[in-house]
Parts: structure tokens; sequence; C-alpha cells
């Protein structure tokens, strides 16, 4: 798809856009200080639309509210991961984005055949009785971060900055993100091993907050790349959409 | 001089001549740190808004209750996230209100909400009469003015798309037009509109 993604704000705005639209244009929109200066008042003045429509709620809506927010806890401040530091200075490479449409096709064109791997949220949590061997009390996203001879790979969508650490020793890889956004209602960012000779492989969810390192589900010393996509809650056997990112390992498996 | 007492706003007693009565921005940054009863005022300052935009978008006034309630459960949840520098509380609601309001209509799309697609004709509602209400109502009146001052063929895209929920794809569809002339004319829309109402920025 060759659109120009600025010529969106306004679908985007009032919500007309599909999910894939929405994450494009909301990648775009990281790098646009045009678009940025007008999202604003375009969303105010959305908002007004609504307003000849007003109608009171009756006020049983008001008392189950009420009642039902005492079982949420609100979020955290986000951090401030990348303000005013790393805006454009920091150069990472390899920087892999939606423009590369070339890996992206890759990507898109293996999935055919890949196993189907259970999907459960692969959060960074203890992954205890994996591996005896190990103390339990290290977690294996510790174990793949501070293995020194671990691969880092770094790539950037938007203002997301996203690095996977593969362990050879311990066979697996740690995904962590700053400044990525909450994935839409009823979507999820899933996870994705591109295996060759078996396509793409679900590596899990990432959790609801995805600014947290995040275990890959799944063998990761055979596959040459990570992928990001969205898809609908509860994930995807295989991906649905275009990669958000994608992160390739520079040594081969 | 004032003496407004016949209880306007409910709640808190604050007199009209209030130094601090607190924005919705206000009230969101308390509701971020758990203040209950901040967010139960920030409510009582929107709901009318956001209840009477679900109940347009979904049209159906008992899902639009469970669209709203969502919507305010994510809007506690999330309200650290709010960015005043990214615009008025009150539009970061009604955009949570909004997407919540989108996607049960299309997640619903089997719904026999799309034989009547074409209606974008809304029942006259009558709400109550109160000091608010009024106030909207003004507020109301500028709006539609707002709306006439669009072209036809703006204001049709801009309705489907965000009173109706359709994508902008679904728009050019239902309008006969090619994609790339809805999206044009919904963003073209709402920019007259924006500079007819005067919104800042």
């Amino acid at each position: 798809m060759t659109t120009h993604l600025e010529s969106l704000i306004g679908a985007y705005v009032v919500d007309a856009l599909t999910d894939e639209e929405r994450a494009q244009f909301e990648a775009h929109l990281e790098t646009c200080a045009d678009c940025q200066a007008e999202l604003a008042s375009l969303h105010e003045t959305a908002a007004l639309i609504a307003e000849p429509e007003a109608m009171e709620p009756p006020p049983s809506l008001r008392t189950n509210l009420l009642s039902a927010i005492n079982e949420v806890r609100p979020l955290p401040p986000e951090e401030q991961a990348d303000t005013d530091a790393d805006s454009d200075s920091a150069e990472i490479a390899p920087v892999v984005s939606l423009a590369q449409r070339r890996s992206v096709r890759i990507f898109v064109s293996v999935a055919a055949a890949a196993a189907v791997v259970a999907v459960a949220a692969g959060v960074a949590g203890t992954m205890g009785g994996d591996d005896p061997r190990q103390t339990p009390t290290v977690t294996v996203a510790e174990q793949v971060l501070e293995d020194p001879q671990a691969e880092e790979s770094l790539a950037k969508f938007g203002n997301t900055k996203v690095t996977v650490t593969r362990s050879d020793d311990v066979g697996r890889a740690v995904i962590v993100t700053t400044g990525m956004k909450a994935a839409p209602a009823e979507k999820v960012y899933q996870l994705w091993f591109q295996v060759p000779g078996e396509g793409m492989v679900s590596a899990g969810l990432m959790p609801e907050d995805p600014n947290q390192p995040v275990v890959l589900q799944g063998d990761a010393t055979r596959a040459d790349a990570v992928g990001i996509t969205l898809e609908p809650s509860g994930g995807s056997e295989q991906p649905t959409s275009d990669p958000l990112a994608v992160v390739p390992f520079e040594t081969d498996a | 001089m004032d003496s407004v007492s016949s209880s306007s706003l409910g709640a808190s007693g604050d007199p009209a001549s209030g130094v601090d009565a607190p924005t919705p921005a206000d009230l969101l940054r308390q509701a971020s740190r758990g203040d209950q009863q901040a967010f139960a005022q920030l409510y009582d300052l929107t709901a009318a808004k956001a209840f009477g935009l679900a109940v347009r978008v979904v049209r159906d006034r008992a899902q639009a209750e469970e669209v709203t309630q969502e919507a305010y459960l994510e809007v506690w949840h999330k309200s650290a996230r709010y960015d005043e520098s990214k615009g008025s509380a009150m539009s970061w609601v009604m955009t949570i209100v909004h997407r919540r309001a989108v996607d049960r209509v299309r997640s619903a799309e089997s719904s026999s909400r799309r034989d009547t697609a074409y209606e974008i004709k809304h029942q006259s509602l009558d709400h109550d009469v109160t000091a608010e209400a009024a106030e909207a109502s003004i507020e109301g009146k500028r709006v539609r003015k707002a709306m006439e001052s669009l072209t036809g063929p703006q204001r049709q895209a801009l309705e489907l798309a965000y009173l109706g929920g359709y994508t902008h794809t679904e728009v050019a569809t239902m309008l006969d037009l090619p994609v790339g002339t809805a999206k044009t004319r919904i963003r073209d829309g709402l920019i007259r509109m924006r500079d007819t109402m005067g919104v800042g920025q």
C-alpha cells in the first residue's frame, strides 16, 4: 500500500481506519511534525461533533461505574523513556522500519507453513521449571540479558525502540521496547520468530503494558529474525498483518 | 450580584464564583492518583456527551450503556497517561468513548445496523432540561451551524465516519467515491469545521 500517510489524518481522528492503517498512521505520526501539530485541534473538533447528541445517561450507569473502579488500579504514568535525549540524535543501527518493504515481504511470504505453536502470554516472569539446573531466583530474562556472549539487535519504528537480545547458551531471546504504545482495544502485539524452513513461528504475546522485558517463547537459536505484528486479542496462528517491525539477527542461526 | 445558589451543579457545593472549580484535566490528574471522588466529578461533567455519542454510534441504549461504562473504566485505568499538551481532557475522554463505540459496532457487524446504514437522521431524544443541558444545546447549536457550513459531500462523509462508525473505505463505497476521495473529504470537513468553530491551535 502506498498511501500518503498524512492524508489519513482525518480518518484517523474519527476512527475511520482499519487497525492496520491505524498502526501505520501512528508509526508515521511519531515522525511527522506536521501531523502532530494538526492532531490536537482535529481531535478537539471531532469531539464537538457529538455535542448536539448529548444525552443524560441513566443514574444506574454512574452507580455501576463507581463501584467497578474499585476493582481497577490506575496505571502509573508512562516512563519518560524518550523525550529529548534520543529524539533524532542517537543513530541506531540496523534500523528496520515498515518502509523497508523488502524484508517485510520476506517476512510475510515465508509465513506459509509454519508449525503451530501454542500461544500464551509470554511475560517476563519466571519460567521456573524450565531448566532445573538454573537457580530458580534468576529469571530467564535475566539470564539472557546478562549473558556476555548474547547478541543484541536493534530496530526502531516511530518513537518505539526495540531491542532483542539472544543468548545462544540459554537458547532464548528477550525483547525490550521503549516508547511502545499499548495495543488498541481488542488487539494485541504478537511476537514471531522467523525460522528458516519453517516460516513464522509465534513467540507469544506482548503484555498489555508492552514496555517491559519479555521472553520470547520457543527456541531462539534457529531464528534469523524477530517480528512484531498487531493481531486480534488472543493472538493468531499466523501473522494477519504486515509487521510493525522486523528485527534481524546479525549472526546466522 | 450573583447568588445563583439554586443547586446548579451536583455535589461539592462550590460557589459559582469558585476560584478553584476543577477543570476536567485537574480531575483526571486527581483520578490518576486514585481519587474516586474526582473521577465521579469528571464523569458528571462529561457523561452526557459521552453517552450521547455512544448512543448515536451503536444505536442501542443498552449497548451504549455498556460501551460508556467500559470507556470510563478505561479513562480511570489510563488516567495517568493523559497528556495535557496533546489536547483537552474532554476530547481525550471522547476519543476513548468513540473508539470503544466504533469497536463495538464493527465487531457486531452481522447485526441489522448495516441495513439502516443510510439513515443519518436521528430520533429527537429529549433530555432533561438542566442548566447544563441548556448550555450544551447552545454549544450544540453552534456545532450544528458549523456542520451546515460544510459542503454537503464533506458533511456526509464526516457523519458517516464519525457518527456512523464506518471506515473511510466503507464510506467511499457507500458514497460511490474513489477511496482517496472519502478520506480527503473527511479531513477537509474536519478542518473546515475546526476553522468555523474557532478551535484553538
